[in-house]
């Protein structure tokens, strides 16, 4: 079903306004929303009759249900040529399509953003010139004709480099063309007769046209791709019009003498012509940013030598900060900053290389040598800032040598909390070894990380792990009684003996059981006990009593009691009595004893603490 | 666009408005002075310009203007019996404009006989080959391209890289194997052309013994490109202090600046310019330590500097100086041989012998005398 050319010139219309509006006007302005409006008023009648409508985009024209548009009326024409230098090869609105859809879609070819789709409305890509297994001067008079139907190749290359001139394709379609010729120039190696047509072609190409297509504001990648694939099989008069072409605005490379040297070279047929070619097209091509042609030599200069000129002549450029890489790669850090060690910390040069030197790269790189410089890490590290400390914490993960990881623990805890994040963020996951590595450095600042909390890994099945995550525990008070209660029930003695050192501040009632499974623990050494006894002996209860005496008082026969042998339980047992339970007259007899005891130890630990706690006597009460 | 462009743009404007009735006469002063200004441009670029014009477009040199394939004085002038335009100096403004005149046909047929103006204005017919412009010098363009870059260093408009990277190619090719002329050097006659005769020899000479020392074609190219600037310092020296015939040691202080200027200049190209730089810097250094700049880091020349050393020793010892007359080849490589031990590389040393030996021996050693 075909609409009336009205109707679909309405919609045109509505388009190029839209498209007009949203490149004109911020995002939001009411004229833009009037516009989008406007234009799904225009599709309203014509997607009524059907699922979707295709506007297609030719050079110069639009095309929308076999009719198109005017070349020659200019807003319909930009309209198509921008559609076409925005990559875009149609346009598809389908039943249903929104204002707000066209905003979003259309937006993005008005400001030239990566396509956008909708459910009701899409932009398709401008295809491929070549697609697999086409001619390739086919694909090029596709292109060059806007014909993309065509069957066969049919014209001369004279004639398609005609075209050239008369194609007035932008960017994007210059990439086409581009990529359409270098299909022909891959197909020229070998084959003589699709040489002489693409020579010919590029003879006759307009030098406007030539420029154009080669411009450097066109696609750089496929004009390098063509020139790659065609330098080899063109002839050096051809090279000599490309260098000419290429040349324009590059005068500060290539001079007016330089051609005219060419220009004798390739006349005489000299076995110089070609290379001298090359160089001039590479320059040419490359502009002012790429590094010349064929220069480099085998690396014979030492980047030490880079450096040390830079520092006499007092110049930096890009190759001194690569010299400095250099040595970096080279694992030559040491002489590096040796070097840097002679120049005046205010030198420019020096300032400059020591930013590129002084760099989580070369901690990176320092870390990987074999053996690892210390001394040199030492120096490097708190230069290169708490960006290096990423490379710290991998090499702590990964360095099997003990000094290494225990050098690096001491470098990252020099970041102070900064490091905490960093170092947070790497433990879920690791093994065990790295998560204990993780902890112990968290436990060296003073705040843990926010939203850290050691809490997962108190039940870690390795001991060690444990032990640091216990360690950290303890210094959040949220934390300490669920970390106590874990530790006292492990296995892992220095788990054990943190948790009852830490309660030798303040013990938890409720941890009296697990206190005297421990102190009553025969399987636990005699200062583990003695251990367990001083944590328990500050809680007020009647069992602690108990318990104390009964590791003082050795019961005989007739129930009277005598001081039990000296021990360290027996010892902690008496200190606790002496400072905790002094008052409480079922101690005082005990405590009588100790003080007249022959042992100067025992008499010692049954004398009351001179500076008792407030606390000992405040919990002290009749039993 | 290049010079000669620039010029043939203006020759035809210039033309056009002799041939319309309506022009007044200011319009075609204006066009004529354009015209004499564009080709005063053209010839500080190349003090020879040729052009050849014909139906099938026009060329200037051996080089084909992409840009002027459709300029339709190309066959008008050929018709005029102008198929060949030269100009060896900047002719009086009078002479051009009356030459302007002559090819727009204002003026009575001459004849077909060349014409040639006292001040270097000079057009005829192309007579074929015999009467092809052959100057007979291999280097004629090279040197003009290396005077265009000390002259745009002069301008300061830096270095132009292409141009010397081409030169190195050009030249290694010079002296390869079958190249037919194996040292061909430049003596110079006038002062303000000495840099670059001095710079190309130069890079004849390191490209000649790089390939003796069996350098890599890579480390060669760069031989070449460093030897082409490594006195490339010298332009931003007072012109003042180049001037003198003889220096005093106020003028030698100013001199031993220039590896230094020419080292900063190179530097600020970028990387590829690095090694180009390093021998700017040291290729006044000597093994045993003398020579200048001095250093803050005591090194060894790198050797591409002990290289183009010994080429710029040599080649100056060539050139006459104000003291002495220039040297033969055998006495300057005998005055190298007896420093090569303290001053010099032995092994370059050596290995220029052997090139300027078998030049001189194959008959193929070309010291070029004539005037540039």
């Amino acid at each position: 079903m075909s609409f009336s050319s009205s109707a679909l010139a309405d919609l045109l219309l509505a388009l190029q306004a839209l498209v007009q509006r949203l490149r004109a006007l911020p995002p939001g302005h009411p004229s833009v929303a009037a516009a989008a409006q406007g234009l799904e008023r225009a599709l309203g009648p014509l997607l009524r009759a059907r699922e979707r409508l295709v506007i297609e985009v030719r050079s110069v024209q639009l095309t929308v249900d076999g009719m198109e548009t005017n070349p020659d009326y200019e807003p319909l024409r930009d309209l198509a040529i921008h559609c076409r230098e925005s990559g875009v090869g149609a346009i598809e609105f389908r039943a249903g399509v929104t204002p707000d859809e066209l905003i979003a879609v259309i937006g993005t070819l008005a400001v030239g953003a990566p396509l956008n789709a909708t459910a009701h409305c899409l932009l398709r890509p401008l295809l491929p010139a070549t697609a697999d297994g086409l001619d390739p001067w086919l694909a090029l008079e596709r292109v060059l004709l806007d014909e993309p139907a065509r069957p066969r190749a049919a014209r001369h290359s004279t004639e398609l480099a005609i075209a050239l001139e008369l194609n007035p394709v932008g960017a994007g379609g210059d990439g086409q063309l581009l990529a359409a010729l270098t299909a022909v120039a891959v197909d020229a190696v070998g084959d003589d007769a699709g040489r002489t047509a693409l020579i010919e072609f590029l003879d006759a190409a307009p030098a406007p046209a030539l420029r154009r297509l080669l411009s450097p504001a066109g696609d750089r990648e496929a004009r390098r791709r063509f020139l790659s694939q065609a330098i080899p099989v063109l002839p050096p008069e051809t090279l000599l019009r490309l260098v000419q072409v290429l040349v324009l605005g590059r005068e500060a490379r290539i001079s007016g003498s330089s051609l005219r040297l060419l220009a004798r070279l390739t006349r005489d047929n000299s076995p110089r012509a070609r290379p001298a070619l090359e160089v001039a097209l590479q320059c040419a091509l490359d502009g002012g940013e790429a590094e010349l042609p064929g220069v480099r030599g085998t690396g014979t200069l030492e980047p030490e030598r880079v450096l040390t000129l830079a520092f006499e002549t007092g110049i930096v450029e890009r190759g001194t900060l690569a010299a400095a890489d250099r040595m970096i790669e080279q694992r030559q850090v040491a002489p590096l900053m040796a070097l840097l060690d002679t120049v005046p910390r205010e030198d420019p040069v020096a300032r400059a290389v020591r930013g590129q030197v002084y760099h989580p790269r070369t901690v990176r790189q320092l870390l990987q040598a074999n053996p690892v410089d210390l001394d040199l890490l030492d120096r490097l590290v708190p230069a290169a800032g708490i960006e290096a400390a990423p490379a710290l914490l991998d090499a702590l993960a990964q360095s099997p040598e003990r000094r290494v990881r225990l050098k690096l623990l001491d470098l990252l805890a020099r970041y102070g909390n900064a490091v905490g994040p960093l170092a947070a963020e790497r433990i879920t996951g690791m093994p065990w070894y790295v998560q204990r590595n993780l902890l112990s450095l968290l436990g060296r600042l003073t705040d843990l990380p926010a939203g850290f909390t050691p809490g997962p890994l108190l039940s870690h099945r390795d001991a060690r792990v444990q032990y640091e995550a216990v360690a950290l525990a303890l210094t959040d008070p949220a934390l300490r009684d669920p970390a106590l209660a874990r530790a006292l029930d492990a296995g892992h003695e220095p788990t054990v003996r943190l948790a009852l050192a830490s309660l030798a501040d303040y013990c938890p009632p409720e941890l009296l059981p697990r206190l005297l499974a421990r102190a009553t623990d025969a399987a636990s050494s005699v200062e583990m006990r003695a251990l367990a006894v001083s944590a328990m002996a500050p809680v007020n209860d009647p069992v602690v009593l108990r318990f104390l005496r009964r590791l003082v008082v050795a019961q005989g026969i007739t129930g009277l009691g005598r001081l039990a042998p000296k021990s360290p339980p027996m010892l902690a047992a008496l200190r606790g009595l002496a400072a905790h339970w002094s008052q409480h007259p079922k101690a005082g007899p005990v405590l009588d004893a100790a003080r007249q005891s022959r042992d100067e130890e025992v008499r010692e630990a049954g004398r009351p603490p001179t500076r008792r706690s407030s606390a000992s006597s405040f919990r002290v009460t009749p039993g | 666009m290049i010079a000669a462009a620039r010029f043939l743009r203006a020759f035809g404007d210039a033309l056009a408005l002799r041939q319309e009735s309506a022009t007044r006469a200011a319009m075609q002063r204006a066009a004529d002075d354009a015209c004499f200004a564009r080709l005063r441009d053209l010839l500080h670029d190349d003090p020879r310009p040729l052009f050849r014009f014909g139906r099938a477009g026009l060329e200037y040199g051996a080089l084909r203007l992409i840009d002027l394939e459709q300029w339709p004085w190309s066959a008008r002038l050929a018709a005029r019996g102008i198929e060949r335009l030269e100009f060896t100096a900047l002719p009086a403004p009078g002479t051009l404009a009356a030459f302007l005149d002559y090819a727009a046909g204002l003026l009575p047929d001459g004849g077909l006989a060349p014409r040639l103006t006292p001040d270097g204005l000079r057009w005829g017919l192309e007579l074929g080959d015999a009467n092809r412009q052959d100057d007979g010098y291999p280097l004629e363009e090279e040197l003009a391209v290396v005077r265009d870059i000390f002259r745009g260093v002069e301008r300061g408009d830096g270095v132009r890289g292409g141009d010397a990277a081409l030169v190195a190619v050009v030249l290694d090719r010079n002296v390869g194997p079958g190249s037919g002329f194996t040292l061909p050097l430049l003596q110079v006659r006038a002062r303000e052309d000495y840099q670059p005769a001095h710079a190309l020899n130069t890079a004849v000479l390191a490209l000649a013994v790089g390939r003796e020392l069996e350098l890599s074609p890579a480390d060669r190219h760069e031989a070449g490109l460093a030897s082409l600037l490594h006195d490339i310092g010298m332009t931003r020296l007072p012109a003042e202090t180049l001037a003198v015939d003889r220096f005093t040691p106020e003028d030698r202080a100013v001199l031993r600046g220039h590896p230094l200027e020419g080292a900063r200049l190179l530097l600020r190209q970028g990387q590829s310019f690095e090694s180009a730089a390093v021998v700017a810097y040291e290729h006044h250094l000597r093994s045993d330590g003398s020579g200048y700049p001095r250093l803050s880091y005591p090194r060894e020349p790198h050797q591409l500097s002990r290289l183009v050393a010994v080429c710029d020793a040599f080649d100056a010892l060539l050139a006459p100086r104000a003291d002495r007359p220039g040297l033969d080849p055998a006495s300057a490589l005998r005055q190298l041989e007896r420093s090569a031990v303290t001053q010099f590389d032995p092994a370059v040393v050596g290995a220029l012998g052997e090139v300027v030996l078998r030049a001189a021996g194959q008959g193929t050693l070309a010291l070029t005398t004539r005037a540039i």
